[in-house]
């Protein structure tokens, strides 16, 4: 299966969510509302009709693709593998989208002009399809289906247009999110794919950032509309690469076949959504600095951003998927250099400001060193430079005890808050045990999937959920 | 389209409308442009096909042994065309009177269907336009009831 089939599995299951989500705050939303203005909410239940029918394209899609059969051959006798099934529920999608689109301007206009467009799309599509069953191969059939591949798209184009005037005038997440989900669907026509992939000029990561781009939409469309309140900003686009990024890993890696073993499977599973909360850590940590322009929590979101990094190549390397010892290398570089970030944060947090500096001293003749005896096996490396790897290893595991105190003595003066600290202390602790014994000892990759629980302590941590958990958060907190 | 002249070989003008739209005498504009065709000719082997003056011009075809001469706006978009419209029915008339009443007719005719097709053109431009502009606002609207 290719990259783009095992996407679409994904991508299914956020178009769902999504209009499930719609669904919800439009119902949430109107329900205290008189009987007319209640009406006004009619286009977001149509919309999210139109997620729900390109949610089932995608999905069957994936399914055709994994089970490699058609469910809607066109016309029935033609044989191979085609996206029939895809394309036509796009277009009725595309039609549904326009009915909302037409319900918002007021205006039958543009549901008739959609309407009409699929059918010419539609029929040039299907004579296409039966010209191709004819002669196998026919560049006439070709053009005619990049002909009704271009007034699919366009006619897509015009409607997200709407969306995106509802967007302009009303600047936020929800609205910018609906607009760019609807928009950025033309990439998954088949055939503009396909150009991604197939011409010469564009190189594979271009199609593999489009892929990334048109997964994030929908992620955002569901944070958003689990969280209207919030900005269209650099956090709302992190929080859609925190899904797009593992979404992406796992379907590159079942399209390689990976996952024919199920230790594989689960520690490329885990390690993806270790990734997903790293992301999301680090894009909640970009909007509070954004808000307070604070160092440490600028410190604090490089550090979890060089932790995203850092484990993508590592479990990319340690799966075999990029070039082993120097992924290591890589990550080892990402990872120390996030926790002498997570260890200048305590240090300042503490109050040290004149030696805040210090990690980043040791840090870096360390990995100069180290780095000098690639492609030395990593733990043979380390080894060799033992006394200053010791000595980085202690001030590196220095954030846990100054986060342990701080969170302590916020607890036994019941400030509100106290989790904050002594999760991201046993975040550390956990990453530590963890992860250092497979950063020294070969044929470990598996603790990529284990270091997931300590993502998860601080994640839950860091955006205040621990303390929720606990019935420590502040009054003003979320 | 402000005027048509019908104009011979030996610069006399046969007939003429729109003359009102110019100053001086119609008669003296034959022999002008009957000579400057003959010079220009005489020189370079060919004819004038365009004057341009002020925010006018000119446009002068040949019609068997006649120069059918059209005055337009600079902005004239169809100028060409209608010149040509214009001596194609003097072409057709060869060997009968042409006089202003006919060049009135003929003025008449070829501006009737460009009027139309342009009146046409520019009333769809301008309902998509307040369309767009009506939908974007109700786009606006909208987002401001739900979100």
């Amino acid at each position: 299966m290719e990259l783009y089939e095992v996407a679409l599995l994904f991508l299914g299951a956020a178009f769902i969510l999504g209009g499930i989500l719609v669904i919800r705050y439009s119902a949430s939303r109107s329900k205290d509302l008189d009987a007319q203005a209640r009406r006004a909410f009619r286009p977001l239940y149509v919309y999210s009709i139109g997620l729900f029918v390109i949610g089932i394209a995608c999905i069957l899609t994936f399914y055709e693709g994994y089970a490699g059969f058609d469910f809607l051959p066109l016309p029935p006798e033609n044989p191979g593998r085609s996206f029939d099934l895809f394309i036509v529920l796009v277009m009725i999608q595309a039609i549904i989208m326009a009915a909302a689109a037409s319900m918002i301007v007021e205006s039958p206009y543009m549901l008739i002009a959609v309407a009409v467009g699929e059918m010419v799309a539609f029929i040039i599509f299907y004579l296409a399809r039966q010209r191709l069953a004819q002669f196998r191969v026919s560049s006439v059939a070709d053009a005619w289906f990049n002909i009704a591949t271009i007034i699919n798209g366009v006619l897509i184009l015009l409607v997200s247009l709407v969306f995106f005037w509802v967007a302009r005038r009303n600047p936020r997440g929800t609205t910018v999110s609906m607009a760019l989900t609807l928009m950025l669907q033309i990439f998954l026509l088949p055939r503009i794919h396909a150009v991604g992939t197939a011409l010469p000029l564009v190189p594979t990561y271009v199609s593999f950032a489009i892929l990334f781009a048109v997964l994030m939409a929908p992620a955002m469309l569901i944070f958003t509309f689990l969280t209207p309140a919030q900005a269209p900003s650099a956090e709302l686009l992190g929080y859609g690469g925190s899904f797009a990024g593992p979404a992406l890993i796992i379907s590159g890696l079942v399209a390689a076949g990976a996952f024919a073993d199920p230790v594989v499977s689960l520690v490329s599973v885990f390690g993806s959504l270790g990734i997903m909360l790293t992301m999301g850590t680090s894009s909640y940590l970009y909007g509070r600095y954004s808000e307070s322009k604070s160092t440490p929590t600028l410190l604090f979101m490089l550090s979890f951003i060089l932790f995203a990094a850092g484990l993508i190549i590592g479990l990319l390397g340690g799966l075999g998927f990029l070039p082993g010892t120097l992924s290591s290398y890589v990550e080892l570089i990402l990872t120390i250099l996030a926790l002498t970030l997570l260890s200048m944060t305590a240090i300042i947090a503490a109050g040290w400001r004149s030696v805040a500096l210090l990690p980043l001293l040791l840090y870096i003749p360390t990995m100069i060193f180290i780095v000098q005896l690639f492609p030395t096996n990593l733990s043979e490396a380390i080894a060799q430079v033992l006394p200053l790897a010791l000595a980085t290893i202690a001030i590196l595991l220095l954030p846990i005890f100054i986060f342990a105190a701080v969170g302590w003595r916020m607890r036994r003066t019941h400030a509100p808050g106290q989790w904050r600290p002594l999760g991201t202390a046993l975040g550390i602790a956990l990453y530590f045990v963890i992860r250092f014994p497979s950063l020294i000892l070969p044929g470990l990759e598996i603790a990529y999937g284990f270091v997931f629980v300590s993502f998860l302590v601080f994640w839950a941590s860091i955006t205040g959920r621990l303390d929720k958990w606990a019935g420590t958060a502040r009054k003003v907190e979320s | 389209m402000y005027g048509i002249f019908l104009i011979n070989d030996a610069g006399e003008t046969l007939a003429s409308v729109g003359w009102e739209n110019l100053k001086g005498d119609s008669a003296l504009f034959g022999g002008f442009v009957s000579a400057l065709q003959m010079f220009i000719k005489h020189i370079s082997g060919t004819e004038v096909e365009e004057m341009r003056f002020g925010d006018l011009k000119l446009l002068l075809g040949r019609a068997g042994e006649n120069y059918v001469v059209t005055l337009h706006s600079l902005e004239d978009k169809d100028a060409k065309e209608l010149n040509q419209d214009v001596v194609d029915i003097v072409r057709d008339r060869v060997g009968q009177e042409v006089d202003d009443g006919f060049l009135s007719l003929i003025s008449e005719l070829v501006q009737s269907d460009g009027e139309v097709s342009e009146a046409s053109r520019g009333g769809i431009a301008d309902w998509t336009r307040s369309e767009m502009d009506r939908a974007r606002k109700k786009a606006g609207d909208w987002g401001d009831k739900v979100f």
